[in-house]
């Protein structure tokens, strides 16, 4: 027994395979050669197969997929439990992130607030206080002067 | 079929017939112990069997690669299957691929799925075995990966 290997009458793509006796005589678009190592879809050409295109082999690939994701609609691709906490746990850190931004903001705002507030506030008796004692001196000096 | 008689009351040479009825039975018996006797496994093979996009042969020993062995009954066929492959590069852009091509005369009549580590599909389709990753499982490929299987079903020639 050996096996033979067929393609494609129009296509020349691999199709299937089969084990026949050892005297089997090949027909058309047949061959003895196994397309094993061969990049999918394998071409017969002549006697021997020959490696599919990148191209041919992408279009082969998301062919297979697609008429499997058709007989099996529920094998689409879901996130896992895993997957889904963990998105849930990036959701909830990104707002929590958004409310440390806008707090940060708050306290800032509130920060100068409070510093526009002491300044106004400082102002007018810091000239009083700081300007009266020199005052004084001068006064009390003018009048040591005075009375000398 | 032995060929039974009937027996009805009142028929002539009836004990005659009903001891020709067992052995026509005890006949019949040994046939088929002949026959079943006379079952034997093929050799263990791989011929015809094709790998397909980057999954290839685990081992090179019987026990480490993908082969088959069937018992031949008249119109029908018990086969043996074991699929050992490994995957030497992923798969691109498809979650699904053909593992294996096997051969027409040991098709799988019918549609069987299985999964393996709650990680990988495992399908057998006609002349089609086939690997799909489930869920957001990645491929498992390069030095180690494996995907087995090993089953006993029916061909229908």
């Amino acid at each position: 027994m050996k096996g033979v290997y067929r393609a494609d009458a129009k296509t020349h793509i691999f199709v299937s395979s089969d084990i026949v006796p050892d005297d089997y005589v090949l027909k058309a678009n047949e061959s003895f050669e196994n397309p094993t190592g061969k990049v999918s879809p394998a071409k017969l050409q002549g006697a021997g197969w020959v490696d599919a295109t990148p191209e041919e082999h992408e279009a082969y690939l998301k062919q297979q997929e697609e008429e499997f994701l058709a007989q099996h609609p529920t094998q689409v691709q879901q996130p896992d439990r895993g997957d889904q906490a963990l998105n849930l746990l990036g959701q909830q850190i990104a707002k929590m992130q958004q409310q440390q931004t806008t707090l940060m903001q708050s306290v800032n705002a509130l920060g100068q607030t409070v510093t526009k507030a002491t300044v106004s506030s400082a102002a007018q008796p810091a000239n009083s206080q700081s300007a009266a004692p020199a005052q004084s001196a001068a006064s009390a000096q003018t009048s040591a002067q005075a009375q000398a | 079929m032995a060929n039974i008689q009937k027996i009805f009351t009142g028929m002539s040479q009836g004990p005659e017939t009903i001891d020709n009825n067992l052995n026509a039975i005890n006949t019949e018996l040994q046939n088929v112990d002949g026959v079943v006797s006379s079952l034997q496994w093929t050799d263990v093979t791989s011929t015809g069997l094709v790998f397909q996009n980057g999954f290839n042969q685990l081992g090179s020993d019987s026990s480490h690669e993908s082969v088959y062995r069937f018992v031949q009954f008249k119109g029908w066929k018990l086969v043996d299957l074991q699929i050992m492959v490994t995957l030497s590069a992923a798969p691109s852009n498809t979650s699904y691929a053909t593992a294996v091509s096997l051969p027409d005369s040991i098709s799988y009549d019918g549609w069987h799925e299985w999964v393996e580590n709650d990680k990988y599909q495992l399908t057998i389709n006609g002349n089609q075995f086939r690997v799909s990753v489930l869920g957001t499982n990645g491929w498992w490929s390069g030095d180690g990966s494996h995907y087995v299987a090993h089953i006993l079903y029916a061909h229908v020639d």
